[in-house]
């Protein structure tokens, strides 16, 4: 085992050399994927080769039905997101500056932190029915305690000289809250709101994996019912690909739209 | 190159340098031909100017930054990498937060197999050495400056090194402190006269406590002189200040970092 | 991507120690249950909805009587719980050593990390269906579920706590004759450690989520299919009886995780305090 000189002393290394490795982790992955059914390690019935779901990778794309789907899981899921940030954030900033509405909602925050919110789907849809309803609930519920922490978080370490200040230049609570607060806490808020993105994907894929009337999952699950294990591989690619490039394209537009942000979001 | 059949010197760099590349920037030259040695049981002390690279000089001595050109012997060994005849202390302690002092002192003996009781036994020596007592089974968290330094000093000591290796060991204390652990380490270094190579920017402790001083000049470092210091010992502060001598060298030391710090406009 | 779960305690006046402290603290705890138990029975009585798709908090607790009695309740429990065990059990020993790895070897961090960074955000639930097909229906499909969603918090918060050891430890460790393999597991994973175990503390409720959703998707037993069948059959109050020992569940292991964390950390600046 090699560990590297501490310090690192030497980390400038760089240049086509340093390309090598990780092209070399991603093919190895991919070469087991493809040799492992080929050779019979795994039936190929239960993981076909990875030339193979490529090749149906584009059947998926290009079903009208898939596009709808997740046209219809991405309204849901947009819908419950922006509850989840309206609530959420206005919630934080507010526990941290008042001790009345910290000490009603800490209780509840830790206690359901570790509850498994998606086990709530069936519930949600025995209450609300299986249609839009209870699925934007479930977004909204699994978003709300990663922005809500964040945002607590962040308001909480403001510099308490910077309110001040803004309120000596003549702001209100509400009007210093929104002004000074909030873009200070930004950062936080931001990286809370990345890990919400990551677990509302999950949440409402797990719901619709449930509910099976439709959405992503349910197109999912159909292909499962059916037998067809090549297009369950398939769709599973795309949905992670998806997951992947939202949050790529998050993490894009937080530095874009505000390039003053300092360190990882 | 060691002569015939006289023992080779502790210490013996020759030319050696130190080149950082940095990503997109023009890579900084922090040490330059630098040729330094130290002999058998002696106390050498490199003062400069902070951040002129004193302290990578001494991290290159210990093995854990590779040097960019020229050589460093050991015992007339080239330098390979860390080794536990070279003890090294730090400015910041860098003590284990999850032992407790006992243990990060005897933490050295269980890599080199000693047995649990012996290597406590000598552990408890050792802190008596720093005279520190009834703290073993304290977290360093719940240490002051000064003791978590001689806890690190114990723990370095506790391996016998040949060569300790002292990285502004003092820096972070506060001056009264400061002076406790000078007069302790002149005392345990004229106890086992251990080889001691001690890194600092105070004048006044690289004389108190060396028998020769490399000034070093600032970035990138060249060494500006090499100083002898006649004081007795066993050294005392105080007469230490009383001595004719010492006002003389401590002038010329400043003069010599003073200089630098003109021509060096940038 | 900065992970923060709960701090376990923010309320300070949680800290305070003797009866007032002790009364304080049950106060803060028993608060939410009460408060869920209150909201639970009026909505019930309101008639806003049917005591057929919201039985009354009394109704759940008869049902969940019956079920323990006839062991229906805790067989499904234990089934469960060991999944949750197990996933997390094997993520916290892939995630740690991978993650030490990654930290500290420049050549498996540059290997692993485009893996690594494309699995992270993709939601893990899109390939239980592919799962089932390739471990079968029983727990080996539930534990990978658990292990998916588990081990990717851990490994993240690994890798970040090991790669931002402080140097000169690594130095005094190397100085006073340990070998590299050694310093991985002497110093780096001890270091790491306040790290790691905020990344397990998500990881755990990721297991927990996993296998559950797991259950309730594809299964032949455990509590998630309990609720599933609760639904099929049109028992609704089993269902209810299968949400709230999941919560419970989550909630007793989430404490236990603090009380070894605080335990593990005892040296550490922050002591047993949360953060």
């Amino acid at each position: 085992m090699a560990t590297e000189p501490a310090g690192g002393a030497g980390t400038a290394r760089g240049g086509p050399a340093a390309l090598l490795p990780p092209a070399a982790g991603v093919a190895l992955l991919l070469l087991v994927w493809e040799v492992a059914p080929r050779l019979g390690l795994v039936r190929p019935t239960s993981v076909p080769p990875f030339s193979e779901v490529l090749g149906e990778i584009g059947a998926v794309l290009t079903d009208p039905a898939f596009g709808s789907e997740v046209a219809g899981s991405a309204y849901r899921w947009g819908l419950g997101f922006a509850l989840a940030v309206l609530i959420g954030v206005p919630l934080g900033v507010v526990m941290a500056r008042s001790r009345l509405v910290r000490h009603a909602v800490e209780p509840v925050l830790t206690m359901s932190y570790p509850v498994p919110k998606v086990a709530l789907t069936l519930i949600l849809v025995l209450l609300f029915g299986a249609g839009t309803t209870s699925r934007v609930i479930i977004v909204v519920l699994a978003c709300l305690i990663p922005i809500v922490i964040a945002s607590f978080h962040g308001a909480g370490a403001v510099e308490p000289w910077l309110v001040w200040s803004a309120r000596g230049l003549g702001g209100g609570r509400i009007g210093t809250l929104a002004r000074v607060v909030l873009p200070a806490a930004l950062p936080q808020i931001l990286s809370g709101v990345r890990m919400a993105i990551g677990v509302s994907i999950f949440a409402l894929m797990a719901a619709e994996l449930m509910i099976r009337q439709s959405g992503i999952g349910a197109y999912l699950f159909t292909y499962y019912d059916h037998g067809d294990t090549l297009r369950v591989w398939a769709t599973a690619a795309v949905i992670a690909a998806i997951g992947f490039l939202l949050d790529a394209v998050y993490v894009r537009a937080v530095r874009r739209g505000l390039p003053w942000l300092e360190g990882e979001i | 190159m060691p002569e015939g059949g006289a023992p080779p010197p502790k210490v013996r760099a020759e030319g050696v340098g130190k080149v950082f590349a940095r990503r997109g920037r023009d890579p900084v030259r922090a040490l330059e031909s630098i040729d330094l040695t130290v002999g058998p049981g002696e106390f050498v002390s490199i003062v400069g100017p902070s951040g002129c690279g004193k302290s990578t000089f001494l991290y290159i001595v210990g093995g854990f930054v590779g040097a960019s050109s020229g050589t460093v012997r050991c015992d007339g060994e080239p330098v390979r990498g860390p080794g536990p005849e070279r003890g090294i202390v730090f400015q910041e302690f860098a003590l284990f937060p999850w032992k407790t002092v006992l243990g990060n002192v005897a933490y050295g003996l269980a890599r080199q197999g000693v047995g649990r009781a012996e290597r406590l036994e000598r552990a408890r020596r050792h802190l008596e050495t720093v005279n520190l007592r009834g703290v073993e089974r304290l977290y360093p968290k719940e240490l002051s400056g000064g003791m978590k330094q001689r806890v690190a000093i114990a723990r370095t000591l506790a391996t016998d090194p040949d060569l300790l290796l002292m990285d502004e060991p003092f820096g972070a204390l506060d001056a009264q402190t400061r002076a406790v652990l000078q007069a302790e380490l002149t005392r345990i270094w004229e106890r086992t006269r251990k080889t001691v190579l001690f890194v600092t920017h105070s004048v006044e402790e690289a004389i108190y406590l060396s028998d020769r001083i490399y000034v070093f000049s600032h970035r990138p470092a060249r060494i500006k002189a090499v100083l002898d210091v006649g004081l007795e010992r066993p050294r005392d502060r105080e007469r230490m200040l009383a001595d004719p001598a010492y006002p003389v060298l401590h002038r010329k030391i400043w003069d010599l970092l003073r200089d630098d710090g003109e021509d060096d406009g940038d | 991507m900065v992970a923060r779960p709960v701090p376990a305690s923010l309320v300070d006046a949680r800290r305070r120690r003797g009866p007032a402290g002790a009364a304080v603290k049950a106060f803060v705890y028993a608060y939410p249950v009460v408060l869920v138990l209150v909201a639970w029975e009026a909505v019930a009585r309101s008639g806003l909805f049917t005591a057929f798709t919201l039985p009354p908090p009394g109704r759940v607790w008869e049902r969940a009587r019956a079920m323990w009695d006839d062991g229906t309740l805790l067989d499904a429990s234990t089934v469960t719980l060991g999944r949750i065990l197990l996933s997390f059990g094997l993520a916290l020993v892939a995630g740690v050593t991978l993650g030490l790895l990654m930290g500290r070897v420049r050549a498996v961090r540059l290997m692993f990390r485009p893996v690594v960074s494309f699995l992270f955000p993709t939601p893990k639930v899109a390939i239980y269906p592919a799962l089932v097909i390739l471990f079968g229906l029983g727990t080996a499909s539930k534990v990978a579920m658990g292990f998916a969603e588990a081990v990717f918090p851990i490994l993240l918060a690994t890798i970040a706590a090991a790669s931002r050891v402080e140097p000169r430890m690594v130095w005094s460790a190397a100085g006073l004759g340990t070998s590299r393999a050694g310093i991985l597991v002497r110093v780096v994973l001890p270091a790491a450690l306040p790290g790691i175990l905020t990344g397990a503390r998500i990881g755990l409720v990721g297991a927990i989520s996993g296998v559950f959703v797991a259950e309730l998707i594809v299964a032949a037993d455990g509590l998630g299919h309990a609720m599933a069948i609760g639904y099929r059959t049109l028992a609704t109050a089993d269902m209810y009886v299968a949400v709230v020992l999941i919560c419970a569940i989550g909630f007793v292991l989430d404490r236990l995780f603090l009380l070894v964390r605080a335990r593990l950390l005892a040296w550490s600046p922050e002591g047993s305090a949360d953060g």
